[in-house]
């Protein structure tokens, strides 16, 4: 037990000193696809103190191809992904205090959590979550760490407030829609060189190594030979409304909250009502089961309409994803069908 | 035809891309969020319709996606 972490310690930017650093870092890792799977593994084997997990999905056979801490089981009895990523990160290293969260995380489940944690490293698969990160990362001054990759592309950044431009004042247009692995695909490859740089990012930022930061946007083609890093610091705004003078954090505010969402990679649609009652999984499963087979656990219900293609599943926060589609008038069609 | 240096490969551009918002919309990236460097400078959303390319330009373009 005591060489556990040799190897790391005898790499001289980290050392012993690195290593108790690392073990008083608290991060939280946004989005358990194959990005956050990949860096959570990394960082529970490298020895983080704290861990916090969150994703909203569960695990589908296509995922099984590069999300790595998945097993098949997984994928047949639809189990959340911080359930099964959870389960297999503790066999990896006890030392570490994991915490997986079955939730679609929004302002006002991310805000609590702002104040515990050193970094957030971003793993989600969606513009509108990244740009509630970049507010809330902004706000409660927490560093992270954009990454993101489809096809055999991948580009990441780290933003540290007040030093580095955000990701508001790097992008100019926020984009709707775009290639996705649902329409364009994945390659592992591709994943585990942005899970590379996030990670040493990560490592850089928990023992506090400033001089060895990136301090450049990086982006690679792994399938065309490509590699391409600029250095943007210049492009930090003032006026910029999530970190300048008179930052007002626009995607913190209500309006700017998508309530559907279509998730990549998987042809679904997520619905999650304005008025979050607690649903009664045991009523819904009496109402569906002449319409359908159902599938339930202690998390979810899974629903496959006996003369509908699609598949409903309905967790216990109240949040339905509709699979089979990704119109979002449609979804809501068959979600008012379904639950009302 | 003229060669530019993209991402670190060299490439051979048709006659019709003679500036960065041409060699934008070759790739399919006007609509995108970029970041264009063009000979190690930053080169403004505004003024790649008046940056033209020449022989041995070194361009570098990170474009965002949002997968995960
Ligand atoms: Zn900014």
């Amino acid at each position: 037990m005591t060489d556990r972490y040799s190897r790391q310690t005898l790499f001289s930017p980290i050392g012993t000193k690195g290593q108790e650093k690392i073990k008083q870092s608290s991060i939280l890792i946004l989005g358990l696809g194959a990005l956050g799977t990949a860096t959570a593994q990394n960082l529970v084997r490298g020895g983080v103190g704290k861990l916090t997990l969150i994703d909203r999905d569960v695990v589908e056979y296509s995922n099984l191809q590069r999300q790595q801490l998945f097993m098949e089981a997984d994928a047949e009895e639809n189990v959340p992904k911080a359930v099964a990523a959870t389960r297999e990160l503790r066999q990896m290293n006890h030392q570490v205090s994991i915490q997986g969260i079955v939730m679609d995380a929004q302002r006002e489940e991310l805000e609590p959590f702002m104040k515990e944690v050193d970094l957030i490293i971003d793993a989600t698969d969606n513009f509108d979550t990244r740009l509630l990160i970049n507010d809330l990362s902004q706000k409660y001054n927490v560093p992270w760490i954009y990454g993101a990759c489809v096809g055999s592309y991948g580009l990441s950044f780290t933003i540290i407030p007040g030093v580095t431009p955000c990701l508001q004042c790097l992008m100019d247009i926020i984009p709707a829609g775009g290639a996705t692995c649902d329409t364009i695909g994945i390659i592992a490859p591709a994943v585990q060189m942005v899970v590379a740089h996030q990670t040493a990012e990560a490592l850089k930022i928990m023992v506090d190594d400033k001089e060895a930061m990136r301090n450049q946007i990086v982006s690679f083609d792994i399938w065309k030979n490509e590699h391409s890093s600029i250095t943007v610091n210049h492009l930090k705004k003032d006026t910029c409304s999530s970190c300048g003078i008179a930052a007002t954090y626009p995607f913190l505010s209500q309006a700017n909250q998508s309530q559907t969402a279509v998730l990549c990679g998987r042809d679904t649609v997520q619905i999650r009502p304005s008025q979050r009652a607690k649903i009664n999984l045991n009523q819904i499963e009496e109402q569906l089961k002449p319409l359908g087979s159902i599938n339930k656990n202690d998390y979810l219900l899974s629903f496959k309409p006996f003369n509908d293609l699609n598949r409903v599943v309905i967790f216990k926060d109240g949040r339905v994803l509709i699979h089979g589609t990704d119109d979002i008038t449609k979804a809501k069609k068959i979600y008012s069908r379904w639950i009302g | 035809m003229m060669k530019i240096q993209i991402n670190g490969n060299k490439v051979e551009m048709p006659d019709e891309v003679r500036t960065i918002e041409e060699l934008l919309v070759y790739y399919k990236l006007d609509d995108k969020p970029v970041i264009v460097e063009w000979n190690k400078e930053i080169v403004d959303k505004d003024n790649h319709t008046k940056t033209v390319l020449t022989e041995e330009d070194q361009v570098e373009i990170v474009h965002f996606v949002g997968g995960g």
